[in-house]
């Protein structure tokens, strides 16, 4: 079932006009997939650089114990690639061991050109050592008309839940507004940040009309916002939104855009998992909010 | 937005360094061989000792060859898939090294300022690199040795070519360890470890202990 766009857009005209998005206490936020209704927790996480641990059995322990925290707080979207060196083994290491636990939404990438799609993908699947991927994404684009065949096939025939392409680090818009146009897969990934918006002005709308998930990466540009950000004390009207910590004022920022489905900080810390998980819950900022939040960073 | 270097750095540096200790873990106890070794190797040259390159060329290949094929293809290459290309490098350089010391096209019979020069870089290679990562407040465990790790095996391998004569067959032998060290100065910089610093010294040290001219034997004119 696809959500109608109708219904995405009304759904996100009440999330713009009402002042306050709340979220209860006790639960966090998830988001319905436009192409089914599906909610997906709002805060997933990725592998980026912090997964890619090799063989080490002391690192691929740390990450486990990331792995194991972020599903006690509800899972959701895990992110991998191929080209994230030893990542996507760490992750079905983990997996295996935590005894596949409940709550992963399995997200992959396709990160070569169609010929050796499939075959690569085979391995993938190998490495996390599940029957099917919920998502597999065109890598940056990488052949995507091609990739976006053979991934439309496997969903086609079950073997796949739903699709996705993916960018990053603010490139090749105009190429992604292009396949969103012509060929609308089920996810986009994209960077979308507090300070790196472009996005805002026309590829999320442009996701909402046409019914696509939105899938944020870089939400802290690698570390560097959390970073710069740390020391400075928190605007009073944080509290607003219940927010006690930079991080989560981060993420609140993203994943309140009502285009956007889940924004995948990657981490390995434990402390660091639990507080990223912690921006799903409590009052979500209205565009007015966000607004200021943005102003806020930009002026620090 | 543009690529940078960083964005290719696949892995942080927590996890470079541990290689090292995987891979010494997995080496022991071959390290403190390696060093009485190259101790005595390089207070043999301080003595005015010259090695026949008819053994120290291949033991230069086998050095390269362990260091490529257990260091940089199965390790390194766990978190950079670049890693096993590179590797091959590293095998080009030790059959290289191998070949030119027993078909007689090298020597290490140099002597005077441009020898002492590489007879001072080896002494880092060896004995200074296993100190970096104590200096880096890291544990001894992770600790760079002259034929385990790449680094010193490079800058140990330009060290002696500076005992060589300066000519085409010894310019040759020069590039995989000038371009890994320029490489790894690179990644270590851009991790924002001091140690890539050290490693461009040791390039640029190595380099320039090469290019010093040969001294012409007394009387000669």
């Amino acid at each position: 079932m696809r959500v109608t766009r109708r219904a995405v857009l009304v759904g996100a005209g009440a999330a713009l006009a009402t002042p306050m998005l709340r979220t209860s206490a006790a639960e966090a936020l998830a988001k319905p997939l436009p192409a089914t209704g599906e909610p997906v927790p709002a805060v997933g996480i990725g592998s980026w650089i912090t997964f890619n641990v090799g063989d080490d059995p002391l690192l691929r322990a740390e990450c486990r114990a990331v792995m194991a925290a972020f599903f006690e707080e509800g899972g959701g979207i895990v992110d991998s690639s191929p080209m994230y060196g030893s990542s996507q083994a760490v992750i079905g290491d983990a997996l295996a061991k935590l005894g596949r636990p409940a709550g992963l939404f399995s997200a992959d990438k396709v990160w070569t050109g169609a010929p050796d799609g499939p075959a690569q993908i085979a391995e993938t699947t190998r490495h996390w050592g599940v029957e099917r991927f919920d998502l597999l994404q065109v890598h940056n684009l990488i052949d995507w008309e091609a990739n976006l065949d053979t991934l439309d096939a496997m969903k086609e025939a079950g073997r796949l839940r739903y699709t996705g392409v993916t960018t990053s680090h603010g490139r090749r818009h105009e190429e992604l507004e292009e396949v969103m146009r012509r060929r609308p897969p089920d996810f986009v990934q994209l960077t979308y940040n507090i300070v790196d918006r472009e996005v805002e002005r026309r590829l999320l709308p442009l996701a909402l009309e046409q019914g696509i998930a939105v899938i944020c990466n870089r939400p802290f540009q690698r570390g560097r916002l959390p970073d710069r950000l740390a020391g400075r004390p928190l605007p009073g009207w944080a509290q607003e939104i219940e927010v006690s910590t930079w991080p989560q004022f981060l993420l609140k920022f993203i994943i309140s855009h009502p285009a956007v489905t889940a924004a995948i900080p990657a981490t390995r810390r434990v402390d660091h998992l639990r507080e990223n998980k912690s921006a799903a819950f409590g009052p979500m900022p209205d565009a007015a909010m966000r607004r200021r939040m943005a102003e806020h960073v930009r002026s620090l | 937005m543009f690529w940078t270097f960083e964005d290719l750095l696949l892995f942080e540096p927590r996890v470079y360094w541990r290689l090292f200790a995987l891979e010494n873990e997995a080496a022991w106890p071959a390290q403190p061989v390696l060093l009485a070794a190259g101790v005595l190797l390089v207070v043999c040259l301080l003595r005015g000792w010259r090695p026949s390159a008819r053994w120290l060329g291949p033991t230069l290949g086998a050095a390269w060859l362990w260091a490529g094929w257990q260091f940089v293809a199965l390790r390194y290459g766990t978190v950079n898939w670049v890693a096993p290309t590179l590797a091959w490098g590293f095998y080009a350089e030790s059959a290289l090294v191998a070949g030119l010391g027993l078909s007689g096209r090298l020597t290490f019979a140099g002597r005077g300022r441009r020898a002492r020069a590489g007879i001072g870089l080896l002494a880092a290679a060896l004995v200074v690199w296993p100190l970096f990562a104590p200096l880096d407040g890291r544990s001894w465990r992770e600790a760079e040795i002259f034929a385990l790790a790449p680094d010193p095996t490079a800058a140990g391998t330009l060290a002696l070519l500076a005992l060589a004569p300066r000519n085409r067959w010894t310019a040759l032998p020069c590039v995989a360890p000038a371009l890994w060290l320029a490489l790894s100065a690179l990644t270590l910089v851009t991790m924002g470890a001091w140690q890539g610093w050290a490693v461009l010294a040791g390039l640029l040290a190595g380099l320039a202990a090469w290019a010093v001219p040969e001294e012409k034997p007394a009387g000669q004119t």
